[in-house]
């Protein structure tokens, strides 16, 4: 079987599957839209049994599975279907290797019944059974997912959740809607089962996404970087995903920031930066009336610029410094702020002289203990940092060390490629000798990362 | 077969829809042929139901579909369609079961305003207002849309940047496709700009678009990095050829706009020298010094090779000569890129500035409690950072309300130290911002209010001295005395009304203030209420209020007020009680009598002894009895001359005999009490 296509069929059978639901809802039975649906939703299921038996998905607070792979990124793009799923207790659906079209067609429209028939029906089952259906076995939902289960889930289906649902968050936010935390439960779930598996999965995913501080790229950024210091923390997993809350949504209040004052490429007047730096407070106030875990977005929201010293805004009456959580948001939204292009000036500091732009903040402006973490995380030269070898040979950092900061593992780039692995940690015959700016030295990270697999 | 059946019938059916906008257009209300256009249509789209389920209709730009064809049904039909698709209409669907008045109020819908329309939510939003069950509206296609389908209400999602998912993936779908595609969407948000903004006429016309583009260019740079060039330069494209006889107007106000707006200069960056040459020439203006050239230059402050190449095209185009303007330009720059120290770039991280120890990470980690109450404790305090900043009088009361409630939990799982922290600083806030006053007082009374209903007057009076809420409470002093004053006054519950009271002692001294008025309120129970809390608090101005009561006309309340007083201890509260000795009614003379304490009555045997000959006791010879014990307690010798006036054995009234008979044993008992402490102190 091969690996790489499965999630790009799991990906295409939900979507048809929601299609096929959904146009079966608006038009009659024989109505060609609703014709070709279940013909392509046919096809698919066709192509996916091909190499198995039986293909399982199965729905954990409000997420698909395939089997024990968390599929993040499909479950955002088909929550309608979800939502049919759980409305009609279906939890979980197998489809077994000699499905027909019409067993298709049943299960569709179980999923798209009222309620109501469903249930006088005997519930899905039942209603499934009473269509002649003998492929597809359907079972209720289940409140959490089994203790022994491994937790399988792409990095890269899990970036991609995190920018969908922050895109989203920051629309509804636009629109005075109340926000789908829900949403972001999910791509949180997902990013931790990363980190937790593999601190650095993601971190290698973010370089090259930070073209600019106010794109949603910088919310999944500066989400993850605060799990990264949360894991390293070893807070447990309702911390982290606090934490990663308050991360996804502490630049929220940007929305309502005039886009002029946003937009805008000179120095700001008094009156205009006054007006951006009451983003933390627009904030605070979208994210006021979130319950349970939400509480502590707002509270980041509000507090992500207070600085560790109390020397920024707002101003927090009454309280020593920033809650831990807003504290980490700081440190991990200056890195990524720093090393993202403004595109209007073109220009962004280099990882290596973020990492020491954070360093000389130390004790004052960040607090000191999550800043030395966030610098033991991520080294004095981050992951995607371009750098000269004492050697002089140009290389790639792809995983920090944390036991000497300034010397990670590095890839050496020959003939525009990544080439040998260097672990400096274990070498003491180069060290690095500086770093360097990948535009000056003509070099795309962005596609170097890509041709580097995941170090373990 | 079956859809070819059914193609004909929705195209009845579409007729006589567009029959009965079109007389509900030109004919007034109660004209016969609305309603019976009305009856018609539904006699025809009745018979599809059964047949064929949902009647679709959908609309386009440029008329109907119908049946996925364009459906040729003449101008009328064409009106109709542009009317649905200009509310931002895709798709209208009629369920069966459409009734005659839901019928009507579809109508009514659909020849409004659009600009009514829009305010109230669009169709959809009408549908459910009126109830309207059997017609839904689709605004998107669902699936591939068509890129061009940007209706009205997707154009003002964009300008406030709220797309939905799929009309962001719509929008970059299309831009992606290529340049093409990418002028048809514009051409498109031109027309949209028109249709929303009565002011997009000819000057306006270009800071509209303008703002169109901006928010094209957000959605841009959300879109992935692969992306995200090439769709600016399809976008940089479309906008040099755009199809529009005001294009000059736009083109200008883009240039206008790059010397100061990332968007603009976004564009610009992405279009070549020669298509900025031609965007530039139509626009330039009589006189020696063009400002669009300048504006190229503040532009592209960064490709200063392009600007000259743009000047040099402009110049051989134009036949003029032209200085290359100084690019004088400011830019915001983040202070990390403007100035980039040289001890930064030498800046060492060594291991030594960067050490952890694991006892720093637990005590990090120590602080991370997701708890509910740890989590409303800071979210109160969150709060309350809000109220202070807040200047949104709506937002300021929505978080005060949260922050009440905030406390009401936290109040009931018995953190209270938090409430200090709030008191101060929103006391100080309504104290120094008139704006905000009025709102943080009625929270501050609602929290107090709260807090007497988590709360007996026994769990009050039990707090020790140093117990945080105390300390919040007298921290807050004034404020949270007229707060709880004034919530004692409205208060009609009688133990929430002893908590508040028990309350208002606790903040001690800085409450007087407050509650001095609520001993003349005309409802006595709020005297009564606050007596114990004066009582508690014992300091003399507590006394000088409570002996404000003697003049009170509920003698009631004058009573209880000596009960209060009477088992206070110190010799305050019993001055305080001897106010009461010349009580105009005997029974509070009586109590306050029993409540004296030897010490008291020899302290002030003057004022007994006055009260013993007062004409108010004449009738209660009980009470004058009880002067005299009190008296021969205290060994009042001073009184031996008022008791021989007593003592006489000629007494009329049998009352004053008992009396005489008390005053005779008093005056022995004094006169031997004189005699003997002169023996112990004559002893050598």
């Amino acid at each position: 079987m091969n690996p790489a296509r499965q999630p790009t069929v799991t990906a295409t059978l939900l979507r048809y599957l929601a299609t096929a639901s959904k146009h079966r809802v608006m038009y009659p039975a024989e109505h060609p839209i609703v014709k070709r649906a279940m013909d392509d939703l046919v096809q698919v299921v066709d192509l996916l049994l091909r190499d198995r038996e039986t293909v399982t998905f199965q729905i954990y607070s409000d997420t698909f599975f395939l089997d024990n792979q968390m599929l993040p990124e499909e479950s955002l793009r088909n929550t309608a279907l979800l939502a049919s799923c759980l409305e009609r207790t279906v939890g979980m659906f197998s489809l077994q290797r000699g499905i027909t079209a019409a067993e298709i067609h049943a299960f569709v429209g179980v999923l798209t019944a009222t309620v109501a028939a469903v249930r006088a029906a005997g519930g899905a089952e039942g209603m499934l059974r009473a269509a002649g259906v003998r492929h597809i076995m359907v079972g209720p939902p289940k409140d959490s997912l089994p203790a022994d289960m491994p937790v399988k889930v792409e990095p890269a289906s899990a970036y991609d959740a995190g920018h969908m649902v922050a895109q989203e968050l920051h629309a509804q936010a636009g629109r005075r809607q109340s926000l789908d935390i829900n949403k972001a439960r999910v791509f949180l779930s997902a990013a931790i089962e990363v980190v937790l598996e593999n601190r650095w999965a993601l971190l290698g995913l973010m370089t090259g996404k930070n073209y600019d501080e106010s794109s949603s790229y910088h919310a999944v950024n500066v989400a993850i970087l605060a799990l990264l210091v949360g894991t390293r923390l070893g807070l447990e997993r309702d911390a982290l995903m606090a934490l990663g809350m308050g991360a996804l949504l502490h630049d929220v209040g940007k929305v309502r920031v005039p886009r002029d004052v946003l937009n805008r490429a000179t120095t700001l007047s008094a009156r205009d930066q006054e007006i951006l730096d009451r983003h933390p407070i627009h904030g605070g106030d979208i994210l006021r009336d979130l319950e349970g875990l939400g509480r502590a977005a707002a509270v980041c929201a509000l507090e992500h610029h207070a600085g560790n010293d109390g020397s920024g805004y707002p101003r927090l009456a009454g309280k020593p410094r920033p809650h831990l959580f807003s504290r980490i948001v700081a440190v991990a939204d200056t890195y990524d702020t720093v090393t993202s292009a403004r595109r209007g000036t073109q220009r962004k500091l280099r990882p290596d002289l973020a990492m020491r732009w954070i360093a000389v903040g130390l004790g004052s402006t960040y607090d000191p203990v999550v800043s030395k973490v966030f610098l033991r995380l991520m080294g004095a030269y981050p992951v995607g940092s371009l750098v000269e070898l004492e050697d002089k040979r140009l290389a790639l950092v792809v995983r920090p060390s944390e036991s000497r900061v300034e010397r990670p593992v590095v890839q050496v780039i020959r003939d525009g490629r990544l080439a040998d692995t260097v672990d400096l940690n274990a070498t003491t015959a180069v060290g690095i000798a500086h770093g360097l700016d990948p535009d000056e030295a003509n070099v795309d990270v962005e596609a170097l990362m890509a041709q580097q697999q995941p170090v373990a | 077969m079956a859809i070819g059946g059914r193609a004909q019938s929705a195209a009845n059916v579409t007729r006589r829809l567009n029959a009965a906008v079109k007389s509900r257009r030109l004919y007034g209300a109660g004209h016969p042929l609305r309603a019976q256009t009305i009856t018609v249509f539904l006699s025809t789209v009745g018979p599809f139901h059964e047949r064929y389920g949902t009647f679709v209709l959908e609309t386009h730009r440029d008329g109907l579909i119908l049946e996925g064809r364009p459906f040729e049904g003449g101008d009328s039909i064409d009106s109709l369609a542009l009317q649905l698709y200009s509310l931002g209409v895709w798709q209208l669907l009629m369920l069966p079961g459409l009734t005659e008045p839901e019928m009507n109020q579809l109508l009514d819908i659909v020849t409004m305003e659009p600009e009514a329309i829009l305010r109230d939510g669009g169709v959809r939003g009408l549908l459910v207002k009126y109830g309207i069950e059997h017609v839904r509206v689709l605004e998107l296609r669902p699936g591939e849309e068509d890129p061009a389908n940007v209706t009205l209400e997707t154009y003002h999602r964009l300008l406030s940047g709220s797309l939905t998912a799929q009309e962001r993936a719509a929008l970059v779908g299309a831009l992606r496709a290529g340049p093409e595609q990418a002028a048809g969407v514009l051409s498109i948000i031109i027309e949209r700009t028109k249709q929303a903004f009565a002011d997009a006429s000819s000057p306006g016309l270009g800071t509209r678009v303008y703002g169109a583009l901006a928010a094209l260019d957000r959605v841009i740079v959300d879109a992935p990095a692969a992306d995200s060039q090439g769709l600016l330069k399809n976008l940089a494209d479309a906008v040099t050829r755009v199809d529009d006889p005001q294009r000059t107007m736009i083109h200008r106000t883009l240039l206008q706009r790059a010397a100061q707006d990332l968007s603009a200069r976004a564009l610009l960056t992405a279009m070549t020298s020669e298509q900025i040459a031609r965007m530039v020439i139509p626009c330039l203006e009589e006189g020696e010094s063009p400002p669009q050239l300048s504006q190229v230059v503040s532009g592209l402050p960064f490709d200063p090779q392009k600007a000259r190449n743009v000047l040099t095209l402009v110049s051989q185009q134009a036949g003029r000569a032209f200085d290359l303007p100084p690019a004088a330009e400011e830019l915001r720059l983040p202070p990390w890129v403007k100035n980039i120290p040289q001890d930064l770039t030498d800046f060492v991280i060594s291991e030594e500035a960067v050490a952890l120890s694991e006892h720093e990470v637990q005590a990090l980690k120590a602080e991370a409690v997701v708890d509910e109450t740890a989590l409303s404790y800071e979210h109160a305090l969150m709060l309350l950072h809000l109220v202070l900043a807040d200047d949104d009088p709506q937002e300021l009361a929505d978080t005060l309300t949260a922050l009440a409630a905030d406390i009401g939990t936290l109040l009931g799982r018995g953190t209270f130290d938090l409430l200090g922290k709030i008191f101060q600083h929103l006391e100080q806030a309504a104290r120094t911002d008139d704006r905000k006053a009025e709102s943080i007082r009625n929270t501050l009374r609602k929290i107090l209010v709260d807090l007497a209903n988590v709360m007996t007057p026994r769990d009050v009076g039990s707090w020790p001295e140093d117990h945080p809420l105390v300390i919040s409470l007298r921290r807050a002093g004034h404020t949270a005395g007229m707060d709880l004053a004034q919530a004692l006054s409205v208060e009609r519950d009688t133990a929430r009304r002893a908590t508040l009271a028990a309350l208002l002692a606790r903040i001690g001294e800085g409450a007087l203030d407050a509650i001095l008025p609520l001993l003349s309120h005309r409802n006595p129970e709020l005297a009564r209420a606050i007596l114990p809390a004066l009582v508690q608090m014992r300091s003399a101005s507590a006394m000088t209020a409570l002996r404000t009561l003697v003049r009170h006309p509920d003698a009631r309340l004058r009573k209880e007020a000596v009960v209060a007083l009477g088992p206070a201890p110190g010799t305050d509260a019993q001055l305080t009680l001897l106010a009461f000795v010349f009580d105009r009614d005997p029974q509070v003379v009586e109590s306050c009598v029993r409540h004296l304490r030897v010490e008291t009555a020899r302290a002030a045997t003057m004022q007994l002894i006055a009260a013993l000959s007062a004409r108010t006791l004449a009738a209660h010879p009980f009470l004058r009895i009880r002067i005299i014990e009190l008296l021969v307690q205290a060994k009042a010798t001073d009184a031996l001359p008022v008791l021989q006036h007593l003592a006489s054995p000629f007494k009329l009234r049998r009352r004053d005999r008992e009396v005489a008979r008390y005053a005779r044993s008093a005056i022995r008992m004094l006169e031997q009490a004189a005699a003997a402490p002169a023996k112990r102190y004559s002893s050598p």
